[in-house]
C-alpha cells in the first residue's frame, strides 16, 4: 500500500559534481557525437567554459545518492510494488546550461502522489520524484521530476 | 546563436526537426546503464526477465529519452532547451528498430520561446516514446 502520507518528504541532498569524463561517455551511450560534448576547445570557441552538460545527464544522479539503492529504499518506504510499478514519465528542467567542471548540490525528494482508477478496473497510483539541482550560488540551475505508476492490485 | 545558428524567425509551427534511426542492441542497452547509473537486472539479465514472465531483457526508458533528447538538441542546441518531457507509451526490446523525429509545434513570437513535439516509433508503427520540449531561441533583431 502507498504510504500518502509520504508527499512532499525530503528524500535528502547530496553533491552532484559534473564531470567531462562522465560527460563524453553518457554522450557516447547516447550516439551523441556533438564536440560541445567532447571537445573543450570547441565549447570555448562557442563561447562557453567548458564542454557542455548532455540534457538528460541528470539522469546520472544515481552515481552520487547517498545510498546506492536510494531510490530502491524510497519505494519501499513509499510501500510501492517494483512487479505493478512502471516508468511513467521525467521532465528535465534546465535553467540555464551546465558546464563540465560545477559541482551542483541536489534536493532529492516525493512530489505529489496521486491516484486515478484505471481504465481495466482497479486504481492506478501516480508517484513523483523530485530532484533540484541547486549552483554554487544557491540559484536552482536545473530539475528532474520522475512519475513512477502503480498499478492497483486486483 | 554559437552553436547551431537558429534564430527564432527562421521557424514555423510544422517544421520538421532532425530524423534518425536506431536499431536496438543488449549493447546499448549495457552501455547505457553503465553511463546512466541504472543496474536493474530487468534490463541486462535475460534470466531475471524471463524469470519474470517478459519475452527478453528492454531497454530503459532514460536510454530512449536520452536519445530522443538529440532531436531538440541538435536542432536547437542543448544550451536553448528550456523544458524536455517525456512519456514512456511502449516497451522497447532489443532488435527493435527506432525512428526518431519531431516537429515545431508553436511560438511565442514575441519572447523567442518555441515548442516542440518529439517522439520514437518501433518498426510496427508504435510510439514508444512521446516528447515535448521547449527552446528558447535568439531572436535575429534583438
Amino acid at each position: 500500500m502507498i504510504d500518502k502520507n509520504m508527499a512532499g518528504k525530503s528524500l535528502g541532498v547530496f553533491e552532484f559534481p559534473v564531470e567531462r569524463g562522465k560527460i563524453k561517455e553518457f554522450a557516447q551511450a547516447t550516439g551523441n557525437t556533438n564536440p560541445m560534448h567532447r571537445n573543450p576547445d570547441h565549447a570555448r570557441e562557442a563561447g562557453f567554459g567548458n564542454v557542455l552538460m548532455p540534457l538528460t545527464f541528470p539522469g546520472t544522479f544515481t552515481f552520487h545518492m547517498p545510498s546506492e539503492d536510494a531510490v530502491m529504499d524510497a519505494m519501499n518506504d513509499l510501500g510501492m510494488d517494483p512487479a505493478r510499478s512502471v516508468h511513467g514519465e521525467t521532465e528535465f528542467i534546465q535553467h540555464r546550461p551546465v558546464f563540465a567542471g560545477e559541482i551542483l548540490t541536489v534536493k532529492m525528494s516525493v512530489g505529489d502522489i496521486t491516484e486515478k482508477a484505471g481504465t481495466r478496473g482497479g486504481t492506478m497510483a501516480f508517484v513523483e520524484l523530485l530532484m533540484r539541482f541547486f549552483d554554487s550560488n544557491n540559484e536552482p540551475a536545473l530539475e528532474m521530476r520522475n512519475v513512477f505508476i502503480e498499478r492497483g492490485a486486483f | 546563436m554559437k552553436n547551431t545558428g537558429l534564430y527564432c524567425e527562421d521557424v514555423s509551427p510544422g517544421d520538421a526537426l532532425p530524423t534518425f534511426e536506431l536499431k536496438v542492441t543488449r549493447t546499448h542497452i549495457v552501455k547505457f546503464a553503465g553511463a546512466g547509473g541504472d543496474f536493474n537486472p530487468i534490463h541486462h539479465d535475460e534470466e531475471y526477465a524471463k524469470a519474470l514472465g517478459l519475452p527478453s531483457v528492454f531497454a530503459m526508458g532514460l536510454m530512449s529519452a536520452g536519445y530522443l533528447s538529440r532531436v531538440i538538441t541538435d536542432w536547437a542546441g542543448v544550451e536553448n532547451v528550456k523544458r524536455y518531457k517525456v512519456r514512456y507509451s511502449g516497451i522497447v526490446w532489443p532488435g527493435d528498430i527506432l525512428t526518431f523525429g519531431g516537429q515545431v509545434g508553436g511560438k511565442a513570437g514575441d519572447r523567442g520561446i518555441v515548442s516542440c513535439e518529439l517522439h520514437a516509433s518501433n518498426q510496427n508503427g508504435e510510439k514508444v516514446i512521446e516528447a515535448e520540449a521547449e527552446v528558447l531561441l535568439p531572436r535575429r533583431n534583438a
